[in-house]
């Protein structure tokens, strides 16, 4: 596998301010994404997991600058794209693409799924007209569904059907970099699987770099190559699949891993459970954020935020106590 | 079957769902959401009712408390079939055919339900405190003050760790977990024969979801409750249930314990459904190519001749695509819809 890095974002970070739902005074500051570095090596799937509230989505949202980042840079192929004006960044953006989580709000209704497919193609010009017609079939047949659907609209088809679409719209322009931003957590199981087979198969047949991002652990694992776990905005493991499920460091990957259940009735426990919730993104905890729900804390996790430091090659953790 | 014989209390179960069917008159045609299904859930048991989005899982479970609709049952519902409650004193209830006064003695008290959303299903101007004391002064006639002091204790029991602040508070200020934390004290507040869980744990993250999982468990050993628990999560199922009734397309398909059901699955839609989830695998090993189920869920106003997971069905043969599969019992407490289970056994 090729390990030269495709997309790299240096101490990333994006906030939101908080308005009170009236008079729009400031409430306080979300600290959504803090301190990200992290560099994807390119035609890998790196995993993204964490609970909700712990910015998988928004790091997503920043490395495509769909939102713009607080502080930080991110370098697509070397070029950083924070540096980068709206036109200049509308040429990166054929490169890289998204599919979102929701097929239901994410195509436009009143367009038929060829435009949807091809607005991509439309606004890049790429092509005549008939050999973007033509793409657009390809691409529904690549994607599983029929040619012919390209002149129907979105509501003619089921959940799995439209993700098939939203997939093809995102193929669209040969990008070499994708972020699946929970694709399969709207569809039920048996559809669930066509799709993740098909986000495996296209990214090997185009050498996409993919980011996966889910919620669901057993997903994550069997789609990517690398994994990394967020809390509360920051970085808390990244690792090799293997390592990370194998071998997790991080008290509060070994949480997450433990809280997974098995879909196995011979193997029922009781399950080793966090205390407590998620606290609030606008109110963190001073030092590490997980010492709140932290078996291991101690006085000094308060004081200082951790460092993701390497603990074994290629497997870093952001944690004092290891 | 009529619980005339005085140890029928103990062996007859809690309830005896038969033959139900929901249909849904609409403007755009009749959707029929449960067709013929069939299920029991005996006495301190957990029944899982698994199936997907559609397959009328929850429209079952509902029935079970005539809630289809706004204040009681819809004018657009039909349903047939029989609904027997046995709380265990001796008496016998068919639901379908009860008198709305009589239904509501019931619901709450002998049968009391869990949504989904925590979110939308407590009311958002009474405090917590409020809303599960008013179960208890409306059905048990307690006082405003006994009340109180009951539902501080239940709230402690679900394992909310300071259930006076919890008292006071509206559900606003309370995270996801919690909400349905207090649901749960609010179900159990009457000590019911029989819980209805529906999806508890679907809308929340999953180490909040080990929390009430690890609940689930403590109210099995505890309290003696049935509960129907509705979910499409297989590995939920795996680890709460005794037993396992399959749903899909408004018909429940397969029944079994739940090793049954899930080391020896007889129902193609069964298998299929657990070939197709990603499994939990060792360090190195390389991820199988996961085996989906070709196709969709049909449309519940539109379905397919035949027995309704012919369409999706690699083993389906013309008799399939012709006739509704008889439901043939290969074990006792299994029951399985479908044709060809007996050549497909073990073939998966």
């Amino acid at each position: 596998m090729d390990t030269m890095p495709i997309m790299e974002t240096e101490n990333l970070c994006k906030s939101f301010t908080s308005r009170s739902l009236f008079y729009g005074t400031r409430k306080g500051i979300v600290k959504a994404v803090q301190d990200v570095s992290l560099s994807i090596r390119a035609r890998e799937t790196l995993g993204l997991v964490g609970e909700s509230g712990s910015g998988k989505t928004t790091l997503g949202r920043t490395i495509l600058q769909l939102e713009r980042p607080t502080s930080g840079t991110v370098k697509f192929k070397g070029r950083d794209l924070t540096a980068m004006g709206n036109a200049e960044l509308r040429a990166v953006r054929r490169e890289m693409q998204i599919v979102y989580q929701d097929p239901y709000s994410s195509l436009e209704a009143r367009m038929r799924v060829g435009d949807i497919i091809s607005e991509g193609l439309d606004i890049h010009k790429v092509g005549t007209k008939k050999e973007r017609k033509e793409r657009v079939e390809e691409l529904l047949t690549t994607v599983g569904l029929a040619p012919e659907y390209a002149s129907r609209y979105p509501h003619e088809f089921s959940g799995g059907q439209r993700q098939r679409i939203s997939i093809a719209r995102a193929l669209a322009l040969t990008p070499d970099f994708l972020i699946a931003d929970e694709p399969v957590s709207a569809l039920d199981i048996s559809v669930r699987a066509q799709i993740i087979n098909l986000l495996m198969d296209l990214s090997r047949d185009f050498g996409l770099t993919m980011v996966f991002i889910s919620h669901d652990l057993l997903v994550v694992q069997h789609i990517s190559d690398r994994v990394m776990v967020m809390y509360l905005g920051r970085v808390m493991e990244l690792a090799e699949k293997d390592a990370l499920y194998g071998n997790p460091r991080h008290p509060y990957t070994v949480a997450l891993l433990e809280a997974v259940p098995k879909p196995d009735p011979t193997e029922r426990r009781e399950f080793r459970v966090l205390q407590g919730d998620v606290p609030s993104p606008v109110n963190p905890p001073s030092g590490c954020v997980f010492r709140t729900r932290c078996p291991l804390a101690t006085a000094e996790c308060a004081a200082v935020v951790p460092e993701l430091r390497q603990v074994e090659p290629g497997h870093f953790a952001a944690c004092i106590r290891l | 079957m009529n619980g005339e014989s005085s140890a029928g209390a103990s062996t007859t179960p809690v309830l005896e769902v038969r033959n139900l069917s929901v249909k849904f008159v609409t403007d755009s045609g009749t959707v029929l959401a449960v067709n013929e299904a069939c299920f029991h859930i005996d006495r301190g048991e957990t029944v899982c009712l698994v199936g997907e989005t559609g397959a009328g899982k929850s429209v079952a479970a509902f029935s079970v408390l005539q809630l289809l609709g706004a204040g009681g049952v819809s004018r657009r519902a039909r349903q047939q079939g029989d609904i027997i409650l046995r709380p265990g004193d001796g008496r016998e209830y068919h639901i379908l055919s009860l008198p709305e006064h009589e239904l509501e003695r019931i619901r709450g008290r002998l049968i009391s339900m869990i949504y989904q959303e925590p979110m939308t299903s407590l009311n958002p101007v009474y405090t917590c405190g409020n809303q599960v004391a008013e179960v208890l002064m409306h059905h048990a006639r307690k006082s405003r003050r006994e009340a109180m002091a009951a539902t501080e204790d239940l709230l402690k029991s679900v394992g909310i760790p300071d259930p006076r602040r919890v008292l006071k508070s509206y559900p606003h200020e309370l995270s996801g977990g919690m909400k349905q934390r207090v649901m749960i004290a609010m179900a159990l507040a009457l000590h019911p024969v029989l819980l209805i869980a529906d999806e508890p744990t679907t809308a929340i993250d999953v180490t909040i979801q080990a929390q009430i999982l690890n609940l689930f468990k403590q109210i099995q050993r505890s309290s003696g409750t049935s509960i129907l628990f509705i979910t499409h999560d297989v590995s939920v199922v795996a680890q709460l249930a005794d037993r396992v009734v399959v749903m899909y397309a408004g018909r429940t398909v397969e029944t079994g314990s739940v090793r049954d059901v899930f080391c020896r699955p007889l129902h193609p839609y069964t298998k299929g459904l657990l070939k197709s989830i990603p499994k939990p695998f060792k360090v190195g090993e390389k991820p199988q190519h996961l085996i989906p189920i070709p196709g969709t869920i049909p449309n519940p106003a539109d379905l397919p001749s035949g027995c309704p997971f012919h369409p999706r069905c690699v083993w389906a043969q013309e008799r399939c695509r012709a006739c509704i599969p008889q439901v043939t019992t290969p074990d006792t407490g299994r029951a399985v819809m479908c044709w060809r289970w007996e050549e497909l056994q073990g073939v998966s």
